[in-house]
């Protein structure tokens, strides 16, 4: 396979925070590896407080890990030189959830649209212009639009026009942070096919962050599944939404409901509440909301072993395989 | 069938009492029978939540003033009730829960206070403490009565929505209109509120009219469900006729846009465009522009018409036909 863009090894993020006695440690991440090769898509699945926003904040380095490092094509990030950091800025490039928000209401569309041009490369302003108007066709807006404000846009194409702009400075790697769940039904299917258009066209890959399994299985390769902090499975996309291990993606998947009132519903139930990231559970952190959970679960933390397929998971009970 | 509990014939909201006032809810007829479950399936701006809000006649001012036609629940027409009449039949007879129970719950009582304040109106309640402490375990809230000291903000967001769902079955009403009530709890928490909602109207024997954007939801939890587009009931019909024989165009693209767990296409089927604003609706089917099957006949007004037992649509060219 192709070289890496960007991997991480043992990221871990770890918040002083004020608790109910005393200052307490709050630990958003920990022990995360993942690797993005160009033109591929990897799912992060999770629900909230599991460390999606943390994540992505390390991965656009606007904020620094604790312990363990990101790597842009082999090489630490904080290593880089000015000019190296210039070109990781170009070639990483975000697109956020809410397009109401990630817009500066005061800019044209072109001005927004040529940030990251004018940032991070060295381009002239016809040059820029141009690229512009390329961009703006090739997420389906007509280049006049770019004379136009955010404020004069629906939903979908105000997520367009921040698609546009990640896309600007040609990167080789796009974090997308649920970047359809703002989105009315109708326009989803219309974004997620041009997300996923523009990484083949053009061979980005991309760290599609989402809570929603069905909706990575259209737009990923490969899957982590990441329960407060943890990477708890980590697989072939088919695998996690199909015969996923670990029992906290049953339960994801028992909870992504099917649009067919006569389907089957798959996984185990999902039962328990969400623990605070400040308190988590001893040992498996799952192990409060697990059906399978027994005595190892709440006294030793499973690490991230191979089943035998190749993939990942971090549970005791997946490897005894007597339950 | 039986009696309709709720029956809303021609329902006509404009923002206004003026007839050129911009209209939100356009000619919407629809019956709901006693401990069945309506979906209402729409996206931002269709007029869902106003027709739920119009029901308890909690439409702002100006809309109520802009109302025609009738909401008969039991008989009685809620439009021409007294004011006295309508403040015993919100929460008394027709209950809501809406999408963010932070803004539901003031955040400056306890959960206790909030419940009993319900619980008052119901004259038989002589201790309201073990009254308010049986309605949180009915809502499966660990150590009610200690719990009723705890303030909003002490809670999860699952744990905040059934506190909403106990308040609203205090005075065990017979209709329970659920306005997107899971759309901001995360899915494994999705997943047990509509479980525990479904037990608890199998208890209580309630009708609900349950709207959101979320077909799975739909499949999981809906008897019935009806479409609603641009301001207009566009299909309706038993789940399983719509969800496996949709007739109208737009009821068809939508559910053929949702990805799936277990498919993984190269593209999904999408709508072209966006839903029109509630001052730009066009003419005729309001669905025309979009429609892969629109003719010239379809800037006329199309009639809502009956194409099988219990299913009628808005459309000139029904799609499909056979089962």
């Amino acid at each position: 396979m192709s070289e890496p863009v960007l991997s991480t090894r043992g990221l871990g993020r770890v918040f002083r925070v004020r608790g109910h006695d005393g200052p307490a440690e709050l630990h958003a991440l920990s022990e995360i590896e993942i690797t993005c090769h160009p033109g591929r898509s990897l799912g992060v699945l999770g629900e909230s407080g599991c460390g999606k926003t943390t994540l992505n904040r390390i991965l656009l380095a606007l904020d620094k890990p604790t312990t363990g490092e990101v790597a842009f094509r082999g090489k630490a990030l904080g290593s880089l030189s000015r000019r190296e950091m210039r070109d990781y800025r170009r070639s990483v490039q975000p697109v956020f959830q809410n397009p109401f928000s990630s817009l500066n209401p005061r800019m044209r569309v072109k001005h927004i649209v040529a940030e990251p041009l004018v940032a991070a490369t060295g381009m002239s302003r016809a040059d820029i212009r141009a690229r512009v108007a390329e961009v703006l066709s090739a997420v389906g807006l007509p280049p006049e639009d770019g004379e136009r404000f955010p404020n004069q846009f629906s939903g979908g194409q105000r997520q367009r026009i921040a698609i546009a702009r990640a896309i600007s400075s040609s990167p080789q790697l796009l974090l997308l942070d649920e970047p359809v769940s703002s989105q009315d039904i109708s326009i989803r299917a219309q974004i997620l096919n041009l997300l996923k258009e523009l990484q083949e066209d053009f061979g980005i890959g991309s760290v599609f962050v989402s809570h929603d399994l069905a909706t990575v299985r259209f737009m990923c390769d490969e899957v982590i599944v990441i329960y407060l902090g943890r990477i708890v499975e980590h697989g072939p996309v088919g695998k996690i939404c199909e015969t996923p291990d670990h029992p906290y993606t049953r339960a994801l998947l028992a909870a992504a409901l099917p649009a067919d009132p006569d389907r089957q519903e798959a996984g185990i139930k999902p039962i328990g509440e969400i623990p605070s990231p400040l308190d988590p559970p001893a040992g498996c952190a799952y192990h409060p909301r697990c059906p399978f959970a027994r005595d190892i679960c709440k006294a030793e933390r499973p690490r991230l072993t191979d089943p035998g397929d190749g993939s990942q998971v971090a549970c005791h009970m997946t490897h005894a395989k007597d339950w | 069938m039986s009696v309709p509990l709720l029956s809303i014939r021609d329902l006509t909201v404009r923002v206004g009492p003026s007839q050129n006032a911009p209209v939100i809810i356009e000619d919407v007829s629809l019956d709901l029978q006693p401990g069945e479950t309506l979906g209402l399936v729409g996206e931002s701006g269709s007029g869902k939540s106003t027709l739920g809000m119009s029901i308890l006649r909690l439409a702002a001012p100006p809309l109520d003033k802009g109302t025609s036609g009738s909401i008969i629940y039991k008989g009685r027409d809620v439009r021409k009730l007294s004011n006295r009449n309508l403040h015993t039949l919100r929460g008394g007879e027709i209950s809501m829960i809406l999408q963010d129970p932070m803004a539901s719950l003031n955040p400056v009582f306890s959960i206790g206070a909030q419940l009993k304040e319900a619980l008052r109106r119901v004259p038989s309640h002589r201790d309201l403490d073990g009254a308010a402490a049986n309605a949180l375990a009915e809502v499966k809230i660990p150590s009610p009565r200690s719990r009723l000291k705890s303030y909003p903000h002490q809670m999860s967001g699952g744990m905040r929505q059934r506190i909403v769902s106990a308040i609203a079955l205090a005075q065990t009403p017979e209709l329970l209109i659920c306005d997107e009530p899971t759309t901001s709890l995360d899915v494994t928490i999705q997943y047990q509120f509509l479980e525990l909602l479904a037990e608890l109207q199998k208890a209580h024997h309630m009708a609900m009219l349950f709207i959101t954007h979320d077909f799975g939801v739909v499949a999981k939890t809906c008897d019935r469900v009806a479409i609603m587009y641009a301001g207009q009931i566009v299909e309706t019909g038993p789940v399983r006729e719509i969800f496996h024989n949709p007739r109208h165009w737009y009821t068809r693209a939508l559910l053929a846009s949702v990805p799936r767990t277990d498919e993984k296409p190269a593209r999904l089927p999408q709508i072209t465009g966006a839903p029109p604003s509630v001052t730009r609706r066009p003419s005729g089917c309001r669905f025309h522009p979009r429609c892969e099957a629109a003719s010239a006949l379809c800037s006329t007004e199309p009639k809502f018409e009956i194409v099988a037992e219990g299913h009628a649509l808005r459309c000139f060219h029904p799609a499909g036909g056979g089962a």
